[in-house]
């Protein structure tokens, strides 16, 4: 697949993600814990192409995700730029071709983000514990989310997967 | 384990990219913590709020039917031999009865709003439930009745059973309601019977707690709790719910009140933007909540039991 038709297909999956999350995840919440299907799609797209993967969509996903909720504006597009930066910077280092890899990015990323989204409320006044913010949103929706990756994970490595370099793939 | 680090490679301008964006959210968080309801950043969401509330219905229906559509399915595999014969017979007449079914509870529930209405005798407008909250950590509802039908920031919304929520934002035709099992609402509250006051807070375990209640106050399970009216934030005398657990006993400062919410986020389908009330029937309204409540108990219970 060629590089422009692979950003198409970038394209293409998180206007998909931005609607799931209007119209799906209010809809299947689980226990109080709603999925985001953009952050999901912004760490599947870091660890797919961790070496051609923007931040000007997690930037664009995020607001968009800050201004149809009733947080800050600017949060999650902060909190996205950062994770898929960081995601895709140590996935370049780490990945060892195996599927534990994404997972564990999937896993740590996720509950990092969720949880600092719930520490941004916090500091602008949601009064809860860091306890209760960690049980009863935190994990679940962490979790929820890196089951949401794992069904991505597969269809982005299809339409969206960099090739491999020559070099790499001479080596391996 | 190998770790490719000779394939990280510096780029200085995602660097700079990742820096401008990083400040930039940080800006834009600075100036909606620090503007009011109606500036900027507060607009455009109501407004891109306003936007996407068609798609939640869109969304809130495709869900409902996907529900139906589970439950056919369910029932389908179940006792597929027995049903087969008759499907197509009763397909028609099937229909019919899920509609009249449909058309029996909303208009009980259209009453259950009348009845609440006449009871407080509200001077308010009558709204639909459209949309949900996109997120974990806020309880809201979109209604889709706005600022061109009289709805104006921090007016009480009610559901059938009393006070569920307060609006935060309006569009032009939607607002935003938070919910009052949301961590970040806090209506000022009283006990009906002691008039001892407080303030009712909501939490992520989706359960309320009467907050801020002297110690000498004596409160028992059962004790109907109402909008204090303090602050102004909601009106005054409308039906927040019943105490349905007090842990720790008079006297001791650290006891915690539970009180049954009216309404479950997944129930909501219509609800009333009071403009002004005047309470005269909340002992009938909290009997009718007690009710629901113990209805919805037992029929738990049955349902435990099979």
């Amino acid at each position: 697949m060629s590089e422009p038709r692979e950003s198409l297909a970038t394209l293409i999956g998180a206007v998909v993600a931005l609607l799931l999350q209007v119209v799906v995840a209010p809809n299947v919440s689980l226990f109080g814990a709603v999925p985001n299907f953009i952050l999901a799609y912004c760490l599947v797209v870091a660890i797919v192409r961790p070496r051609t993967a923007g931040l000007v969509m997690p930037f664009i996903l995020g607001l968009m995700f800050d201004l149809m909720g009733s947080s800050p504006v600017g949060a999650m597009s902060f909190l996205l730029v950062l994770a898929t930066f960081a995601a895709s910077r140590i996935f370049v280092v780490v990945d060892n071709g195996t599927l534990f890899m994404p997972l564990a990015m999937l896993v740590i990323m996720t509950l990092v983000v969720e949880m600092a989204y719930g520490l941004f409320l916090l500091s602008s006044g949601l009064e809860v514990s860091l306890i209760d913010a960690f049980f009863f949103r935190g994990l679940p929706c962490a979790l929820y989310d890196v089951v949401l990756g794992l069904l991505m994970f597969p269809i982005m490595m299809r339409f969206a997967s960099a090739p491999q370099r020559p070099d790499m793939g001479s080596l391996i | 384990m190998a770790l490719n680090f000779k394939d990280n490679e510096k780029t200085p301008t995602g660097r700079a990219l990742l820096i401008v964006l990083l400040v930039l959210s940080l800006v834009l968080v600075a100036t909606y913590s620090r503007e009011d309801e109606t500036g900027v950043l507060h607009s455009v969401q109501s407004a891109v709020q306003s936007m996407v509330a068609p798609l939640k219905f869109v969304g809130a229906s495709a869900g409902a039917a996907a529900e139906g559509l589970g439950d056919a399915v369910e029932d389908f595999t179940a006792t597929e031999e027995t049903l087969n014969a008759l499907k197509e017979q009763n397909a028609a007449l099937i229909e019919l009865i899920a509609q009249s079914e449909e058309y029996r509870l909303e208009a009980e529930r259209l009453q259950a709003l009348l009845d609440l209405k006449d009871a407080y005798d509200i001077d308010g407008v009558s709204a639909r439930v459209v949309g949900r909250s996109t997120d974990a950590w806020n309880q809201t509802v979109t209604i889709d009745v706005g600022s061109e039908d009289g709805v104006e920031t921090g007016l009480t919304v009610m559901g059938a059973y009393g006070v569920i929520g307060q609006v935060i934002s309006t569009a032009p035709s939607s607002a935003t309601v938070r919910l009052i099992t949301d961590p970040q609402s806090g209506a000022a509250a009283m006990l009906q019977a002691t008039r001892a006051e407080g303030v009712v807070r909501g939490s992520l375990n989706g359960l309320l707690y009467l907050e801020n209640v002297e110690a000498d106050v004596q409160v028992a399970v059962g004790d109907i709790v109402l909008t204090s009216g303090l602050g102004g934030s909601y009106t005054r005398g409308l039906l927040i719910g019943l105490v349905v657990s007090v842990d720790g006993k008079q006297g001791d400062s650290s006891r915690r009140i539970v009180v049954s919410p009216n309404e479950t986020v997944s129930n909501l389908e219509e609800v009333i933007v009071v403009f002004s009330a005047k309470s005269k029937g909340v002992s009938s309204l909290a009997s009718q909540l007690e009710g629901a409540s113990n209805s919805q108990d037992s029929s738990t219970q049955e349902g435990g039991d099979e």
